[in-house]
Order: structure tokens, then C-alpha cells, then sequence
């Protein structure tokens, strides 16, 4: 019998404990979260968004990271993206410049290449989002959060909201899913159904999804008075830095500061950002096909 | 023990915000240093909110209007912080997951200390002695959503108890765990109580049996007043009294009323599994009581199986299933079952057995990653979920997950138009089979247009199941049908079940509660790690209880009495208080 590793539970799912991902830096990993959320809101051509979503699932795997959750969420996520950019496309004049150019007419619809265009992008910049914020959720740890926004300062009260709100991504996942499954239980099969019937019917998620979270909400609520938590206290514990006598399971975290790896990835990180700005000025990542381009390359001209 | 007071409640009046009604009316109590106290009653009564004024909860984090006082340890809570009386109150909720706020046991656990204000040193070294006296330490970095139902509980209570209260409250703790999860919540309640004589413990429970070894004295609350406030023997003295008030009196307690009448007074009553043992014992040796024998209805049973296979038709058919989760979980290890239509299958086992899984194997919410399902020779593989909800229904544990509209109607006709979709039913007859699972489920017509989360738990669980019975499927499976709800709710369910069954319709329940399995189920089946561990009539099921044992199951109080005495000849398969008295001969 092979070796067994141990996998550790993030946000939303769970790695490996021998991934490279496991070995950076909390606070890294924090500047990980904001910068590849970034990138895509920087990259308006969708080709380069597309390869941006897809290198980050591929690391996913590479990573030891399991994805096999994200499969769910694309399917909502994407089939919203959908309706988006077919209502874009079809309804989508305002966003068509001032000269648009008509491809198609159904009935008294116009369909005009650069709404088109316009709904490619962000439906890309979308799909691209959310990969970037699967990737980071699925290997990074509750504890690990916390322990970067002590790092950087955030107060014990802030510190303690952002943890709670990340962790109930995880707890959401879970009654996500058997509320799928209660649907399914009375014959609610959405891939049985019509395409444009099924961003109607994800309607039905948020009515018992909106009352378990209320309901949980007001628990956490009422456990964390209980135990003598208040939003505006100021902590002791925090004030005497802490981090010199705090609990042996935390201590290797407090302690622990950026290695060779963080630097590598946060060089990476830098590089891309610097890219994309130029980019994105340079009109390098422009969509080829919206107007927004024609009109910059006339300007830079 | 001392007599210094810690708790004195003088006429309290409390209700909430949006309620009209007082939930409290007029409470006089007062709670002394060091005693064990067990709040009891019906669902409703008022039990949670009154100990959330102990701890200052109420008024200050409830909204609402009360009237009186509660004075904790001589403060008054109406004009003290929650965050100053909680150094003194320590409280657990019902549900241990909804509680956790952090991402492992040690941070859980320090979250209450932090919040003191302690030095770091002192956080230490309570979150060290909570682990220790809880039984947690070697489960300090795991994630507490990922622990079994009694280790979760355990930390919920070490978390309070790392703030080391003078007075600590549990609400409902053992609701949600299974036998084995409440045995090792006891082993700590016991540990505690006796470490730490001068902690005062108040517990809010439904599930009793545990706690009369433990506690001195026993609370009836009932429509916010208190009925019955006495030391546990004298409370327990008029067990009708306590019946008629909802309360689930154990056997133990039940069998000394019945015995007692039949043989004259034995002396002491039976509060506890072993002076039932003890007691019977000594009557059965003098000869003062004889057993009759043999009693024929308990050796009926073991021509069960194959009787019902004569009888009749197969409605599920498992063939070798497995069952492995996205993430590589193997939930289930080669199950091979047949259920025949019109039975009422209880299905048990310790957390994380496998029993839901099974569940929702069976009715093709998940397909076998290996071996099929057929149900009345539909294999679920290939048969599309509309079809298959016509054939077999699957009600699930929390109401809330499965209500998706806004209005009672709408959400009975939610799963028909689902099959109108598929055109498995005509239109006209929605309305036919809306208005016939409201007169089976006893919906009133009168709620049709309100919002189901405007309804009591009771009442959703209702339109869930009616919402499903819409549907006209031939099984129905419920997960956990009486968690959460009082011995009147919980008897109100299952005779709805049995109703159901009597119509026609297959059970399957989920359940952790042995009365339930012993009093309605004809057949049980224990799993244990993804397999079968016994299947057989549940009379059967009981008398085993070294294989029981395997999976943390033990059967009902009064069966595990009757195999103490099982040396003097009294069956080991008997089920109910009623049928123990029938083997006497007094």
C-alpha cells in the first residue's frame, strides 16, 4: 500500500498536504487573493482571460488542489454568465458604441458585432474571476486567513468578521448541496431541462439557502455574545503581542516569514501586475473586437 | 452542599419582539451553588429562553419586553453586560456546528478566553485543561466540523468551559448526537460534576434517561410557567403526571409504576437502568416474582423474513452497492438489500455509518459508484429524477432545505409541476393532488397563501412531507423524523407514518432513536462503516446486543433490562415496558 497524505480542508475543499501551495506564506497568500482577482478586471481581451481561467484550473490539479467541487459552482455560475451575455448580445445597444455594426436582425431585434463583443468579454472576464477565486479558496485555510490579517494589522474584531464570512463560503457549500438534492428528490432535474429555463429556476436556490443562512447567521450571532464576544473591544491578548506566548499549534504560523517560495510567487505576482498595467494602457490586452479598441488605437494614433 | 443562591428569578414575564404572546409568565426560581439541575418540557414551553436570561442573552441580545428580575450571582442581568455576566454563565446551543466559529479545536476553544481579555498564558493553559477534562487534546488541529456529532458537542462544551464558568447551561445537548455521542457527553458531564463540585450545571433536554443518575433536582416548565419543581426521585413520582405533560419518562421509572402495582411496593423507585436490574434481580431470586413461560409472541419472529418475501412485491432491489464520494470518501462498501412494499424499515447506525448515504443511493439522488438500484424494477441509474420521484420519496432531515417557495401552495405544487414538465401528470390534477396531501399531512387550507417559514418546525416539516406525498410516490424516506421535536411531536410524526403505511406506502426511516425503532419499526437494518451489519426484524435486531455494540448502537432502556434479567428467564427481545410486564407472574 502507498504512502497516504494527509489532506487539509480549506474554504471550499481540500489539498494535499505535501502541495507547494501549503508551503507559502499566509500574508502571501492574501496578496495572492486581491492580485489574481485583479488581473482579469485589467485583461479586457477574452481570449487572454480564457487562457488566465484555465492556467489557474490547471493549477488546481497541478497543485494537488481538488476541484472536483468547482465543477458544481461553474455550472451555476457560467449559466448565469450565459444569460448575461445573451441578453448583452440581443438587448445589448447601449453597450454597442455610437456606430454600431449590425450582423443580424431577428424580428425588431438588432444584433450588433461589438455588444457581441462586449458580452464575449464579460462573459471571459467572469469565467476568469471565477477561477481565480475557486483556486484560492480551495487551498487556502480558515486559519491561514486569520493569521495573515493579524499579520497585517487588522484589528481583532475585523480579524474575526472576514474569518467568519470566508468560513461560511464552506458551510454555504455544504447546505448548496442538499438543497440540490432536495430539489432533485421532487423531480428537479436541471440538466434535463431546457437551457433558458435554468437561470429561472436558480431562483428556487435562494429562498432555503437565504433562511439556513439567516438562521445560522443568528446562531453564530448569539454563540459569540455568549462567549463574551463585542465587535468594539479592544483586545489585551492582541495588545501584548500575542504572538510571544500564544498557543504551540499557532506559534509555527506567527512566527513563520516569507521564504524563498513566497518571494518567487510574489516576483511572479509583481511581474504580471506590472504587465497587465502596461498592458492595459499600451492596449496590448484590449478586446479586438469592441469598440473600445478602435477608439484607442485612433487616440494612440 | 451549600445553599448560597447563584440564580434568582422573581416573577419573570418575557416575549419577544414580533410575538404576541408572553412566553414566560410570572417564573419564581432560585438555583443554588453546585446543583444539577434539568430543565424539561415540551417544545415551546419556554425552557431556551429562560435560561438565556440567566445569562443575560435576554434582555440584551433578544429583543422583546420582561418584566421581573434575574439576579446571577447578586447581579441584576437587566443592568449588567453580557460580555461581564458570561465570565460567570457559560452556555452551549442545541446544534454544536452552528456554534463553531473557527477553523480548528485550539482556536475554537480559546475564542471565550480571548474575549476575557486573559494573558496569553492563562488562555494556554485553560484551553490545555478544557481539552483535558473533554477528552479533545488529541483532536487540538483538526477542523471542528470535521469531528463526529459527540466529539463536535464535546467541543462546543470545552469552548464554554475554557471560560471557566461558575454556572454552566447546555441546551439540548444530546439532541442531534447518536447513542454512542451521548454516552462520552455523559462520561464528561459525570467527570465534571465530580471535579468541580461547586460548578452549577442547568440542562435543557428531552432525552432524560442519562441525566437522572446525575442530576439533584428536575424543572417541568410548560406554557411558560413552571408545573413541577422538585428533587429527581419526588419529580418522578407521579409519571403520569409528567406523561400527560410531554415529558418521556424513562422505562426504568415506567416499569417500577407497573411493577409495582402488580407485586406490591418494592421500595425505592427505579430511576436508573440498574436499580431496575438490581431491584428485579433480587424479587426474581427470592421467588417473590416468577417469569411466565414461554411467551410465544417472542419467538415469532424469526419466521419474518421469509413470510414478507412470500407476501409480497420487491419495491427496492440493491444489488452490491458502493458508494464513493466526489473527494474519495468510501461511504459505502457492497450493500445488498431487497425491501418489500408496505414494510417500515427503521435504519440505524452510529454518525457517519453510512445511513444517509444509503438513503439517497436508494432514490437515485446519488447513482452507485458501483452494483444498481432498481425500485419496482426501475433501475435508478437510467430512469430520470421526475420518474423516479413518483416512485420513492425522500424527506429530508432539516424542513428548511426543501422549502423553495413562498407560499404554501405554491411549494405543495412544486415537485407536481415538475413532473408536468416531463408530462408524467395531466395539469387538471394538481389541484386534486394538492388538496389530497393536505387532507393526509392535516394542512389547513387556511395557510395555503401564507410563507412555510412563517410556520412552526412542526408545520414545515409538514409541508415537506406533503410536498413530496404530492407526488404520489409508493416509498417514502425520512431522515431523522423526530430530531429536534418533543415526545408529543415525535409520537404526532411517527403516528402520521404509520398512517401512511397503512394506506399503502413503504417507510424507510433514519433514525437515532431506539423507542422510535422499537415501538414502530418492523424491520431494522444496522449498518456500520458502509456495510450491513444485521437486517432482520427489529425484535430480532434488538436481542443482539453484542453486535449492536459494534456500531455504538444499544437498544432501548427497558430491552437492555430485560437482558440483565434474561438468567432468571425473562426474554432478551422484549420492546416495550407493557410486554415486560406481560412475562411476569407476580
Amino acid at each position: 500500500m502507498g504512502k497516504t497524505v494527509r489532506r487539509i480542508r480549506t474554504f471550499f475543499a481540500y489539498i494535499s498536504e505535501d502541495s507547494p501551495l501549503t508551503k507559502i506564506n499566509p500574508v502571501t497568500k492574501v496578496i495572492i487573493l486581491l492580485l489574481i482577482n485583479l488581473y482579469p478586471l485589467l485583461i479586457d481581451n477574452p481570449v487572454y482571460n480564457f487562457i488566465y481561467g484555465i492556467s489557474l484550473l490547471s493549477m488546481m490539479k497541478i497543485f494537488k488542489v481538488e476541484y472536483k467541487n468547482v465543477g458544481k459552482y461553474f455550472k451555476v455560475l457560467m449559466t448565469l454568465a450565459t444569460f448575461i451575455f445573451i441578453s448583452v448580445t440581443f438587448f445589448g445597444r447601449s453597450v454597442a458604441g455610437p456606430s454600431p455594426t449590425v450582423i443580424a436582425r431577428i424580428g425588431p431585434i438588432e444584433v450588433y458585432k461589438e455588444a457581441m463583443a462586449f458580452g464575449i468579454m464579460v462573459y471571459m472576464r467572469m469565467f476568469a474571476m471565477c477561477s481565480a477565486m475557486m483556486f484560492w479558496l480551495s487551498s487556502t485555510t480558515t486559519l491561514e486567513l486569520s493569521v495573515a490579517l493579524e499579520r497585517l494589522g487588522f484589528s481583532y474584531s475585523l480579524r474575526t468578521a472576514i474569518t467568519m464570512a470566508f468560513r461560511y463560503i464552506g458551510m454555504f457549500d455544504t447546505d448548496f448541496t442538499i438543497v440540490q438534492e432536495a430539489q432533485k428528490a421532487r423531480g428537479l432535474d436541471m440538466k434535463a431541462l431546457p437551457f433558458y429555463l435554468r437561470p429561472i429556476l436558480f431562483g428556487y436556490y435562494l429562498i432555503p439557502l437565504t433562511a439556513v443562512v439567516i438562521r445560522k447567521a443568528i446562531d453564530a450571532g448569539t454563540t459569540m455574545a455568549a462567549r463574551g464576544f463585542k465587535g468594539s473591544m479592544k483586545m489585551k491578548f492582541i495588545e501584548e503581542k500575542a504572538a510571544r506566548a500564544k498557543i504551540t499549534y499557532l506559534r509555527k504560523y506567527h512566527y513563520k516569514k516569507l521564504t524563498v517560495p513566497d518571494y518567487i510567487v510574489l516576483a511572479i505576482l509583481a511581474i504580471l501586475l506590472v504587465v497587465c498595467l502596461i498592458g492595459k494602457f499600451q492596449g496590448w490586452l484590449a478586446n479586438p473586437w469592441y469598440y473600445t479598441y478602435i477608439i484607442r488605437t485612433l487616440i494612440a494614433w | 452542599m451549600s445553599r448560597e443562591p447563584v440564580i434568582e428569578v422573581e416573577n419573570l414575564w418575557w416575549k419577544y419582539e414580533l410575538t404576541p404572546d408572553w412566553i414566560l409568565k410570572g417564573i419564581n426560581l432560585k438555583i443554588y451553588r453546585g446543583e444539577f439541575v434539568v430543565i424539561v418540557g415540551p417544545n415551546d414551553s419556554g425552557k431556551t429562553t429562560l435560561v438565556q436570561s440567566f445569562n443575560g442573552l435576554i434582555p440584551h441580545f433578544q429583543r422583546g419586553e420582561m418584566r421581573g428580575t434575574v439576579k446571577v450571582l447578586g447581579k441584576d442581568t437587566q443592568e449588567t453586560e453580557v460580555a461581564d455576566l458570561c465570565r460567570h454563565v457559560g452556555m452551549t446551543f442545541q446544534d454544536p456546528e452552528t456554534q463553531f466559529l473557527l477553523s480548528t479545536v485550539v482556536e475554537e476553544i480559546s475564542f471565550g478566553p480571548q474575549n476575557l481579555g486573559l494573558p496569553p498564558e492563562e488562555i494556554k493553559d485553560r484551553v490545555e485543561w478544557a481539552l483535558k477534562v473533554t477528552r479533545m487534546s488529541e483532536f487540538r488541529k483538526k477542523d471542528p466540523v470535521e469531528l463526529s456529532g459527540g466529539q463536535k458537542q464535546r467541543v462546543a462544551l470545552a469552548a464554554t468551559l475554557a471560560m471557566k464558568p461558575e454556572i454552566l447551561i447546555l441546551d439540548e445537548p444530546t439532541s442531534m448526537l447518536d447513542p454512542i455521542g451521548k454516552d462520552e457527553l455523559m462520561a464528561v458531564l459525570y467527570d465534571l460534576r465530580k471535579t468541580s463540585p461547586d460548578t452549577t450545571f442547568i440542562i435543557v433536554e428531552h432525552h432524560i434517561e442519562e441525566l437522572v443518575n446525575l442530576a439533584d433536582r428536575f424543572i417541568l416548565l410548560r406554557d411558560g410557567k413552571i408545573l413541577r419543581d422538585a428533587p429527581t426521585e419526588k419529580f418522578f413520582e407521579d409519571p403520569d403526571f409528567l406523561l400527560n405533560n410531554g415529558v418521556r419518562v424513562p422505562d426504568s421509572i415506567l416499569l417500577y409504576k407497573k411493577i409495582g402495582r402488580k407485586i406490591g411496593s418494592t421500595g425505592r423507585i427505579f430511576l436508573t437502568e440498574e436499580e431496575a436490574i438490581k431491584a428485579l434481580g433480587k424479587l426474581l431470586s427470592e421467588r417473590k416474582i416468577r417469569v411466565k413461560t414461554p411467551v410465544k409472541k417472542f419467538e415469532e419472529y424469526a419466521e419474518y423474513p421469509s413470510k414478507i418475501a412470500e407476501e409480497r412485491a420487491v419495491a427496492i432491489e440493491a444489488k452490491d452497492i458502493h458508494y464513493v464520494y466526489p473527494d474519495g470518501t468510501y461511504a459505502l462498501r457492497g450493500i445488498d438489500l431487497k425491501i418489500y412494499e408496505g414494510e417500515v424499515v427503521a435504519l440505524i447506525g452510529q454518525n457517519g455509518s453510512g445511513k444517509t448515504t444509503l438513503s439517497k443511493v436508494l432514490c437515485g439522488i446519488y447513482k452507485p459508484t458501483r452494483g444498481y438500484v432498481k425500485i419496482y424494477g426501475r433501475d435508478t441509474r437510467t430512469t430520470k429524477a421526475p420518474e423516479l420521484a413518483t416512485l420513492i420519496g425522500y424527506v429530508f432531515q432539516n424542513p428548511d432545505h426543501q422549502i423553495f417557495n413562498e407560499t404554501v401552495r405554491k411549494e405543495l405544487e412544486f415537485g407536481l409541476k415538475n413532473l408536468l414538465r416531463f408530462k408524467l401528470i395531466k395539469p387538471e390534477e394538481i389541484e386534486e393532488r394538492i388538496k389530497e396531501s393536505m387532507k393526509i399531512t392535516g394542512i389547513p387550507e387556511t395557510i395555503l397563501d401564507e410563507h412555510p417559514f412563517l410556520m412552526n418546525k412542526g408545520m414545515r416539516q409538514r409541508i415537506a412531507i406533503a410536498s413530496i406525498l404530492a407526488m404520489r410516490p409508493k416509498i417514502l424516506i425520512v431522515d431523522e423524523p423526530t430530531t429536534g421535536q418533543d415526545t408529543w411531536q415525535s409520537i404526532e410524526v411517527m403516528k402520521f407514518l404509520e398512517r401512511l403505511n397503512k394506506q399503502g406506502h413503504t417507510i424507510i426511516i433514519i433514525t437515532h432513536e431506539m423507542w422510535v425503532v422499537s415501538r414502530w419499526a418492523k424491520r431494522t437494518i444496522v449498518l456500520a462503516e458502509g456495510k450491513v451489519l444485521l437486517d432482520g426484524p427489529t425484535r430480532y435486531v434488538m436481542s443482539r446486543p453484542d453486535i449492536l455494540q459494534k456500531t455504538f448502537v444499544q437498544p432501548p432502556q427497558i430491552t437492555r433490562i430485560a437482558q440483565a434479567l434474561n438468567s432468571y428467564g425473562i426474554p432478551k427481545n422484549i420492546l416495550s415496558v407493557d410486554e415486560f410486564v406481560e412475562t411476569i407472574d407476580p
